[in-house]
């Protein structure tokens, strides 16, 4: 994995997030935050990332409208959803604008291998 | 105004459901059991609604309250006490025990995260049992003042109140999630799933 970007209001989610991605090996210098949608578009444009975990309910324009803005530009990109919104219409409407998955929150450290596993999976054809 | 009893069940089931999943999404944040009560349901009028919550505008909490409209109306709240929300916060940020975090940035949006996490958990349990959505405003953060308005209600709306009380074993903290829907939303969801009317 090249990059990875990690959006969310909450800080600490963020910082838990990271926490457990270097606990699983991951390089800190490979991962990337953005606290709300318009930087996550923003930064995405700027570094490219290969994996994106994207909260849904964040100020401005939020996640569903960040994602289907990636997804335009970004076919590539393996984009999850992390939210506690976890409502079924909510999750079809995200997989229909383009996410590859949509993980409840709290995050754990199985969630956070289930959706790279499912990441790795898509790279390895 | 008199409400079925086949009625209450199904709204009493949802309340259930919703709370439980919301004390998993709880229990995965602060890797510790969340133990709960058996959630009440209550039906109040406007001028009771504010009555029962008045009781809870008290110094010595915090409230995280989470609007949400769409084919479901109404706000959660999750109230810890003041020195249990300190608490929350120490755990989840790993302080040590010596250190006493006080209400700053990190700390409100850290409460900010543990509510909403907690009221979406119950609302989002509550629409995917009734085939339903609701859209969700952001968590405020309120510690002694009027938990909720409401003023720009309508008199004669009736508010289903589910309330669960939960503690943190453990760390000795207890606290509320109260998700307060107006009944004639909720009702007409309710007929629905019991009669498919």
């Amino acid at each position: 994995m090249k990059k990875i970007l990690l959006v969310d209001d909450s800080r600490f989610v963020r910082i838990t997030t990271k926490r457990l991605l270097i606990e699983m090996g991951y390089d800190e210098s490979i991962i990337y935050e953005a606290s709300t949608g318009e930087e996550a578009i923003s930064l995405h444009d700027e570094i490219r990332p290969d994996f994106i975990l994207l909260d849904l309910l964040m100020p401005g324009i939020g996640g569903e409208e960040a994602l289907k803005a990636i997804r335009a530009k970004d076919q590539d990109c393996f984009i999850s959803i992390l939210s506690s919104n976890f409502q079924k219409p909510v999750q079809d409407r995200m997989l229909k604008s383009g996410a590859n998955m949509f993980v409840e929150k709290t995050i754990t450290i199985d969630k956070l291998k289930e959706v790279l596993d499912r990441y790795e999976s898509t790279r390895t054809i | 105004m008199e409400i079925l009893d086949e009625k209450k069940d199904v709204l009493q089931e949802m309340i259930n459901t919703g709370i439980g999943k919301a004390a998993v999404s709880f229990s995965d944040m602060l890797h510790k059991e969340i133990k709960l009560s058996v959630p009440t349901l209550l039906f109040y009028s406007l001028n009771e609604l504010d009555a029962y919550l008045g009781k809870m505008r008290n110094n010595e909490y915090v409230n995280v309250i989470q609007c949400f409209s769409g084919e479901m109306t109404g706000r959660g709240i999750v109230s810890f006490p003041l020195i249990g929300g300190k608490t929350i916060i120490s755990t989840l940020m790993e302080y040590p025990d010596s250190c006493e975090p006080d209400f700053g940035g990190m700390e409100r949006e850290l409460i900010a995260e543990v509510g909403n996490v907690i009221i979406s958990a119950v609302g989002s349990s509550i629409c995917n049992m009734a085939e339903i959505e609701t859209f969700y405003q952001m968590p405020e953060i309120e510690f002694s003042s009027r938990i909720i308005t409401t003023d720009s209600e309508s008199a004669d709306n009736i508010y289903c109140v589910g309330e669960g009380e939960f503690a943190v074993e453990g760390i000795n903290i207890e606290g509320k999630i109260l998700f307060i829907i107006t009944y004639s939303e909720i009702e007409v969801i309710i007929n629905k799933l019991l009669y498919g009317v």
